[in-house]
C-alpha cells in the first residue's frame, strides 16, 4: 500500500491479486483512515460494503482470466468526501444493462445484487466507458 | 465468522456471528447442507451477533430459502441489526424472508 498524506487530504493506493481474502485488508485500512472523523456506524458500513462489493466484482469478473491479474484501488479522502476507485484488468462489462434485482421476478435469484448495493450505499457511482473501472463517492455529512 | 448450532424442539437454530461475506458464506452453505442431509425442515438463523452481510451472504440466504422450500421446510430470521436489516430492505429481500425482532417471536411462527 502506498499512502500519501497532505494537511487535509489523504490518498491511498492498493494493488491486490485475484484473491477474495485480500479485500478485507484494503477495506480495513480505508475505514481506519476514516475513523479519525466523527461518522456514524452506518456511514462506515456503507463505505465498507460498497468498497468490498466493487473489489469482489473486479476479482470475479475482471480477473477471471488469470490468477496473475491484479486490481488497483485508489482512495481519496478529502474534506468533503471519500472517493474510491476500483479498476481491474478485464474487458469490462455493460453496466448500463443489468437486471433490477428488486423486481419481483428477480427476488428469488441468488446473484445480481452487488452493483445495486454499491449504487445504494454511495452518493455517486460512475464507470469508465469500457466498464472496468468504477469510481464511488460518498459525501461526509455536513456538520 | 462463527456458526453455533443448537436445537429448540423441532427447530434448528444457527447462531451466526461476525461478517457473512464472499469469504465466509461458503461455511454457512456447508452447515446448511449438513442440516438438509439430516432432513431438518425448520431452520432459524439468529443474526444477533452478525455485524455485516454482503451480496454473497444474501445470495446464500436466498439459495437456502429456495432449497428449503422445495424440501417442504421453512426458514426464519431473527435479531437483525439496523444496518443488516437495511440491506435486506434495500434489496427488497425483506419481502422474501420472515424477519423477527427476537428469537422467541421467530420460534412461535414455525
Amino acid at each position: 500500500m502506498l499512502q500519501l498524506r497532505c494537511r487535509d487530504w489523504l490518498e491511498m493506493k492498493f494493488k491486490i491479486g485475484a484473491d477474495f481474502k485480500e479485500i478485507k485488508e484494503v477495506s480495513r485500512k480505508i475505514l481506519q483512515c476514516l475513523n479519525k472523523r466523527p461518522l456514524s456506524e452506518a456511514f462506515y458500513f456503507d463505505v465498507k460494503l460498497a468498497c468490498e462489493e466493487a473489489m469482489v466484482n473486479a476479482i470475479k469478473y475482471g480477473s477471471k482470466s488469470g490468477r496473475d491479474k491484479t486490481v488497483n484501488i485508489n482512495c481519496d479522502i478529502t474534506e468533503q468526501a471519500v472517493v474510491i476507485t476500483v479498476e481491474d484488468e478485464g474487458r469490462g462489462f455493460d453496466y448500463r444493462n443489468l437486471p433490477d434485482p428488486t423486481r419481483d421476478e428477480n427476488l428469488i435469484k441468488a446473484g445480481g445484487r452487488g452493483l445495486f448495493l454499491i449504487r445504494n450505499m454511495m452518493d455517486k457511482v460512475e464507470f469508465n466507458s469500457k466498464g472496468n473501472k468504477v469510481t464511488m463517492t460518498k459525501l461526509f455529512p455536513k456538520a | 465468522m462463527q456458526i453455533k448450532i443448537r436445537q429448540v424442539d423441532e427447530v434448528v437454530i444457527l447462531d451466526l456471528s461476525g461478517e457473512i461475506d464472499i469469504n465466509t458464506s461458503p461455511e454457512v452453505r456447508k452447515a446448511f447442507d449438513r442440516l438438509l442431509k439430516e432432513q431438518r425442515k425448520k431452520i432459524l438463523l439468529n443474526f444477533a451477533k452478525v455485524i455485516y452481510v454482503d451480496s454473497s451472504g444474501l445470495a446464500t440466504f436466498v439459495e437456502m430459502l429456495q432449497r428449503l422450500k422445495r424440501f417442504g421446510g421453512s426458514l426464519r430470521l431473527a435479531n437483525l441489526c439496523e444496518r443488516v436489516k437495511a440491506v435486506f430492505e434495500i434489496t427488497r429481500l425483506d419481502k422474501l424472508f420472515s424477519n423477527f425482532p427476537t428469537e422467541e417471536e421467530a420460534l412461535k411462527d414455525f
